[in-house]
């Protein structure tokens, strides 16, 4: 069990800058997910705290102990690779046992402990087969249970659920969260897949271009996202980005007007006055409404619809909009294509960017 | 149809006869020459006529061919392993490591293997002579080492290329140290690809003639090859193709059999990356 810290790690490769001026501190037994596109320096950033990559600056505090100059093993940390990096010719007693024998553990209490991450794993009677002759499923977990094994201080994961199928992958994924929280073990896990960072995280770290854009609880990102960028990677379906104007500013109220004419109000976060151009209204799918009757703030028409059967999404398009809004409705939902809607907007939801992305004012 | 598929099928084994004829009867006709006597030699027959085995008693009558055996015995194993020692070490190095050079050292090592025994035999004798190892079995060891080492650095360097760079890194966490990354990860891995090497390195060492008439000068010393070819007759003028024949089928026996033993590997090893997880 530790603590990390990185502080003002960067890292290029040749004139490629991979990670620029990363500060982040993960607390002792929690599990921070980060999440980027691919090519954002995320696994370079764990490579780095693994002692597999070094930093060109910036140091890595593993336990409160500066440890950017220690190799690998010294660190007391483990890894689950994405393709779990078994060794082929070891059966998977061998594969957990290795890192032990490394250690110089006895041959006694290193049996007791592979037994017993076996027991959690449920991968008992398949200790004799070797790495081929398991499922991807099996590897998965006999990748876990090296690290287990170890009792490292940090488990470091790169997308471990990647090569699993839809279902095993929802499945392992609330193994892992029930194992983590049971081992109560450091965890920085890495994915591209913003479904897995909400579900597992006690904290995000969203990542892109090498830069950290916000760390926060997953439902605060999701909810007040610090700019355009969060708003958009996390969330599915995708946040709506409405270009609006400014019409009225009143004490730190500010009040915009939407394409069609309507007005929302949001309150703003700053004391300072954002500029009059470019801004623009983020808005989730579930907060835009279909509305029967009534006082309507945006229509439009409905040009494409989306059965999830516990939702519908319809893709419409607004006159002076761009892009078309995506609106999540019950999966009931009478609407068709083609079909005029009227749309509702909860303004309390609402996220104001201004033109360089930045969130500037909130709904409520 | 039925006529047509029986021709093609006819065809094919004497096809497969032909290859075999081809490939069997010279070993065929050294074992047959090497089961008769002097004179009847030289009215060839196909079977023979009075089989005994004189030739055999000869060739180790006349000189210490047990000896030669021995000596073959040790320099070919001898090789072998040094030079899978020094091979693994290098495509350890060439296969895993990235530094400065890397490339140059892979196409010197494969010019080195383009130039001709005879062209490197004197620069050789100079070496192994300064080295005292001249009329040595270590000496033979050290110049073999030229002919096999090449060969395995590339087929070595190409089969650790192909373990995946996780495999290392997980073997890292788990703090093994580079040498223990070689013995217990990477070399079992590579397993086929050493026993192929092996095999090729075993059959130049044993069959390598030029350098072993060179560098050796007693028959205590003397490899088979050498040993086959300085078997000499009764007179100058006669040649004693029995005895030469039967020390042949003696030292080729050993190796067939240990190719054959081996056969399931060496294919495994040639054609097949062989790491899938």
């Amino acid at each position: 069990m530790a603590s990390v810290a990185l502080v003002g790690i960067t890292k290029s490769f040749g004139r490629r800058p991979a990670l620029s001026d990363i500060n982040l501190e993960i607390r002792d037994g929690e599990f921070l997910v980060i999440v980027g596109p691919s090519g954002c320096g995320k696994s370079t950033l764990l490579r780095i705290i693994a002692g597999l990559e070094e930093s060109d600056n910036g140091e890595v505090m593993i336990g409160g102990e500066r440890v950017t100059d220690w190799p690998p093993a010294r660190r007391g940390v483990a890894m689950v690779f994405q393709s779990y990096a078994l060794y082929p010719h070891m059966t998977a007693f061998e594969n957990m046992r290795f890192g032990l024998k490394q250690a110089r553990i006895g041959r006694a209490e290193s049996e007791r402990r592979v037994r017993r991450a076996a027991e959690i794993l449920r991968i008992s009677h398949l200790l004799d087969r070797k790495p081929r002759e398991l499922s991807g499923g099996e590897r998965q977990r006999v990748a876990i249970g090296r690290a287990i094994t170890r009792e490292a201080g940090v488990f470091l994961l790169d997308e471990p659920l990647s090569n699993l199928d839809a279902g095993l992958r929802g499945h392992m994924r609330a193994e892992l969260l029930e194992l983590q929280r049971s081992l109560k073990v450091t965890t920085i896990h890495v994915t591209h897949d913003q479904v897995e960072a909400m579900t597992l995280a006690d904290r995000i770290a969203v990542l892109r271009n090498g830069r950290i854009e916000q760390v926060g609880p997953p439902l605060s990102l999701y909810h007040r996202p610090a700019n355009q960028f969060v708003g958009s990677f996390i969330g599915a379906p995708q946040m709506n980005f409405i270009p609006v104007d400014s019409r009225r500013r009143d004490g730190d109220r500010l009040t915009v007007a939407l394409p069609g004419g309507a007005d929302i109000s949001l309150t703003l976060n700053g004391r300072q006055q954002p500029e009059q151009k470019g801004l623009v209204l983020g808005i989730r799918p579930e907060h835009l409404h279909g509305l029967a009757h009534g006082p309507a703030q945006l229509t439009g028409r409905v040009h494409l619809v989306e059965h999830l059967g516990n939702a519908t999404v319809l893709h419409i398009r607004c006159p002076q909009i761009d892009a078309d809004l995506r609106l999540q409705a019950s999966g009931t939902a009478p609407w068709q294509a083609g079909d005029e809607i009227a749309i509702g907007i909860s303004a309390a939801d609402c996220t104001l960017f201004d033109s360089s992305g930045i969130a500037v004012a909130h709904g409520s | 149809m039925i006529v047509r598929r029986i021709m093609v099928r006819v065809g094919f084994l004497l096809l497969l006869a032909g290859f075999l004829v081809y490939a069997i009867f010279p070993f065929y006709y050294a074992l047959v020459s090497s089961l008769q006597g002097g004179s009847e030699l030289f009215s060839p027959t196909y079977l023979p006529s009075a089989p005994d085995i004189d030739n055999y008693v000869a060739v180790f009558r006349e000189q210490p061919f047990g000896r030669s055996i021995l000596n073959s015995f040790i320099v070919a194993v001898g090789t072998v392993g040094v030079t899978l020692m020094l091979a693994a070490l290098a495509a350890y190095a060439l296969g895993r490591i990235r530094f400065r050079g890397r490339q140059g050292v892979l196409l010197a090592t494969l010019a080195i293997s383009m130039f001709p025994q005879v062209a490197v035999l004197s620069g050789m004798f100079e070496l192994i002579r300064t080295l005292g190892l001249y009329d040595a079995l270590p000496g033979l060891m050290l110049s073999y080492l030229i002919l096999t080492l090449p060969f395995s650095i590339w087929v070595l360097t190409a089969f650790m290329r192909e373990v995946p760079g996780e495999i290392e890194e997980a073997a890292l966490l788990d703090g093994a140290s580079r040498w223990t990354i070689l013995t217990r990860i990477l070399l079992p891995l590579v397993a086929p690809a050493l026993v192929t090497t092996g095999l090729l390195a075993l059959i130049i060492a044993w069959n390598e003639f030029l350098f072993a008439l060179t560098f050796t000068l007693s028959a205590e010393t003397r490899t088979v090859p050498v040993a086959i070819a300085l078997i000499s007759g009764a007179t100058q003028h006669e040649l004693p193709w029995g005895i030469i024949m039967a020390a042949s089928i003696i030292v080729t026996i050993p190796l067939a059999a240990i190719v054959l033993l081996f056969q399931g590997r060496i294919v495994s090893g040639l054609t097949s990356g062989a790491i899938k997880g």
